[in-house]
């Protein structure tokens, strides 16, 4: 009972007016109290007050504000019953700006090729020293973006699923569902499913972002190497929706990958003239091998898939993505394995392996004498080597309108009318392109069918 | 699981599980209080929904950040203490750019200083009568003490938080929540006097607290 300050009294008092003391020391209070007269006087003065302020009657709370803020309180409970889960939400944060920006970039990237093949033409020369397979990749309209894209995106090469362009959709997505290696895969895939219908088929970006992210350096070494990982699944996830656009966007971004992470193996050092094609050293270091390889046709000329993005191109033929991916396989099922010469339809001679450098007369003189000796398939497997090699200007043309009109002789009007429309696109002014647009005009006269198919 | 008797740090925890329901029992138990609090803090009635709106948000935010170890009831006075300070500190701000000169019709009835002649719904006739006369004068009064002691003694009297807790609240010492707490009665019982509300209304007021 030592008071410790000089109103230790007072507050002792106080305490007990208000009932905080323990009941020990409010006996010994009231006690005090009885012989005190001044401390009965403080605590009346305590007690008159109290007793006059309580008067102030309770206002009770406004109800307005209460829906509101118990709809909040709701909301934040249920963020925390969730759980704390920063993972997946940074996650899926960043997935869907990835994706979309993939998409627009690829989009983007695609309609410039299709619109300007003479842009990057010039860039072709420059390279040749490099090997024939770079060409073919992505020439001649690509080549010029091949170098500038191939370093950023080497994580991408082991994922790379390799399937030709046969594949139908679900096949790729098997296909890169069995290559994925890790366990969030399926849940990769499974969020990309989610999102990509947010996420829009334009995009154009991701090659510019991918440099960007990859130079800043912003990126942890595994979060690098999944990040093109996705890039190279937008792409497999916007085949459907992006029509033609993104099997071409896949093939640029495997061809570029592959680039960057196989080494690079002259043809002169390989025993199979088709070695040195990108898509096929894909195909020996990480794909299945009884995926076939993608169509040459396509890498020797302008993309058709690219000439679909652009929806301004006139010489679109809508089935040319089906055509071409179907003439594409037998094309190379033909090369790929030499069979007897059965004269019928897609088994096909080997053909000569020291073809890559020949020349368009002397292929066309070939494939002529093939034809003429009632081996159209042959010849336009010929033709097609051709291309694919990387013939360019007057003697691309000539081979394509030569190819053009062996398909049409061989009754695949599709491929024929796919050809011809090269040609008449890529140099409309050539001879060939006359050629082949009279062709063209006289098949569809022919067959009731036009030679541009409305889109 | 969330019964009457579940303690107010239990509900918290509760709530920061996610259980909303833990939430709208502390809500439904301090409101009032809390209210009344922030009402006899601001003196403006308009002010203190706000406050009172905003404290019961800054829980539901700060819900992460509770922890156990302090008592709800004093983290809750001390966000709405908070609060409070803020309101007042801008009020001040604007009735100072003001002029205080207030715009005709600016303020709604409802924001008038408590004090100025609030007429009262009571219960009954007599004390309705009572209380419209007697009201007006316990909220003057109470609005003439200087703010660290009114809120100590709103706190006191009208939250029930001990001094112990209030001292947490305000962050001063106990001893000094008990100092501010006898000049608020002080003052209050010599501003009584001079309002006439003295001794005998108490004796009236038959409601003294042992």
């Amino acid at each position: 009972m030592k008071p410790q300050n000089p109103h230790a009294q007072e507050d002792r008092l106080l305490d007990f007016a208000y009932g905080e003391l323990p009941v020990p020391e409010a006996r010994l209070v009231e006690a005090h109290l009885e012989s005190c007269a001044r401390c009965t006087q403080a605590l009346d003065d305590i007690r008159g007050v109290r007793a006059t302020m309580s008067q102030l009657s309770v206002e009770p709370a406004p109800d307005a504000g209460l829906e509101s803020l118990m709809a909040y309180a709701q909301q934040a409970a249920r963020r925390a019953a969730a759980g704390p889960e920063p993972k997946p939400s940074r996650w899926r944060r960043w997935l869907l700006p990835v994706v979309g920006l993939a998409s627009v970039s690829t989009f983007g990237l695609l309609t410039l090729q299709a619109r300007s093949p003479e842009l990057t033409r010039a860039n072709l020369s420059a390279a040749k020293a490099s090997v024939a397979k770079e060409e073919l990749a992505v020439a001649p309209s690509a080549d010029g973006y091949a170098p500038a894209v191939a370093a950023p995106a080497p994580a991408a090469a082991p994922t790379l699923p390799a399937e030709g362009e046969t594949m139908g959709y679900a096949a790729r997505e098997g296909a890169a569902e069995k290559n994925s290696k890790g366990a969030d895969r399926p849940r990769e895939q499974k969020l990309l499913a989610e999102d990509w219908a947010n996420a829009g088929s334009g995009g154009g970006l991701d090659m510019r972002m991918r440099r960007e992210s990859q130079s800043k350096a912003k990126l942890g070494p595994p979060a690098a190497a999944r990040f093109p990982k996705v890039d190279m699944k937008a792409a497999l996830e916007s085949a459907p929706m992006a029509g033609e656009v993104a099997p071409s966007a896949l093939d640029e971004e495997s061809e570029v990958a592959s680039e960057a992470v196989a080494p690079r193996t002259p043809p002169a050092d390989s025993d199979d003239a088709f070695d040195g094609l990108p898509e096929r050293r894909v195909a020996d270091s990480q794909a299945p091998r009884s995926v076939p390889p993608r169509d040459s046709l396509r890498l020797g000329s302008t993309s058709p898939a690219a000439r679909g993005a652009a929806s301004d191109d006139e010489m679109d033929a809508p089935e040319s993505k089906d055509s071409l991916g179907g003439v594409a396989a037998q094309g190379k099922a033909e090369l790929q394995r030499p069979a007897p010469p059965t004269a019928s339809k897609k088994a096909a001679p080997p053909p000569p392996p020291p073809m890559k450098r020949a020349t368009a007369t002397e292929v066309t003189r070939q494939a002529r004498a093939a034809f003429d000796a009632g081996e159209g398939a042959r010849a336009a497997g010929l033709i097609r080597s051709a291309l694919a090699s990387g013939a360019t200007g007057q003697e691309r043309w000539t081979l394509l309108n030569q190819l053009c009109e062996f398909e049409f002789a061989l009754g695949r009007r599709a491929e024929g009318i796919e050809a011809c429309n090269l040609v008449i696109h890529e140099a409309p002014a050539s001879d060939s392109a006359r050629s082949a647009r009279r062709r063209v005009a006289r098949e569809s006269s022919a067959n009731e069918l036009p030679a541009k198919p409305a889109k | 699981m969330l019964g009457p008797e579940t303690s107010d740090e239990r509900l918290m925890l509760a709530f920061q599980a996610g259980d909303s329901r833990a939430f709208e029992a502390l809500v439904r138990k301090h409101r009032t209080p809390v209210f009344n609090f922030i009402l006899r803090f601001t003196g403006h009635r308009a002010r203190a929904e706000d406050v009172l709106q905003e404290t019961w948000l800054k829980v539901v935010r700060s819900a992460g950040d509770y922890t156990p170890k302090a008592k709800f009831t004093t983290w809750l006075y001390t966000i709405a203490r908070n609060l409070c300070v803020d309101s007042a500190r801008k009020e001040s701000y604007r009735q100072a750019s003001s002029l205080e000169a207030p715009a005709p019709g600016a303020e709604r009835d409802d924001s008038r200083p408590l004090g100025e002649g609030l007429p009262d719904a009571g219960a009954s006739p007599e004390r309705g009568a009572y209380n419209a006369r007697l009201r007006p004068m316990l909220e003057r009064a109470l609005a003439t003490l200087p703010d660290e002691q009114r809120e100590v003694f709103t706190l006191r009297e009208y939250s029930g938080i001990p001094f112990k807790d209030i001292a947490e609240v305000t962050g001063v010492s106990e001893n000094t929540v008990k100092s501010r707490m006898r000049y608020a009665l002080d003052g209050l019982r010599r501003r009584l006097a001079e309002m006439g509300v003295d001794g005998d209304l108490a004796e009236d007021g038959r409601t003294v607290v042992g």
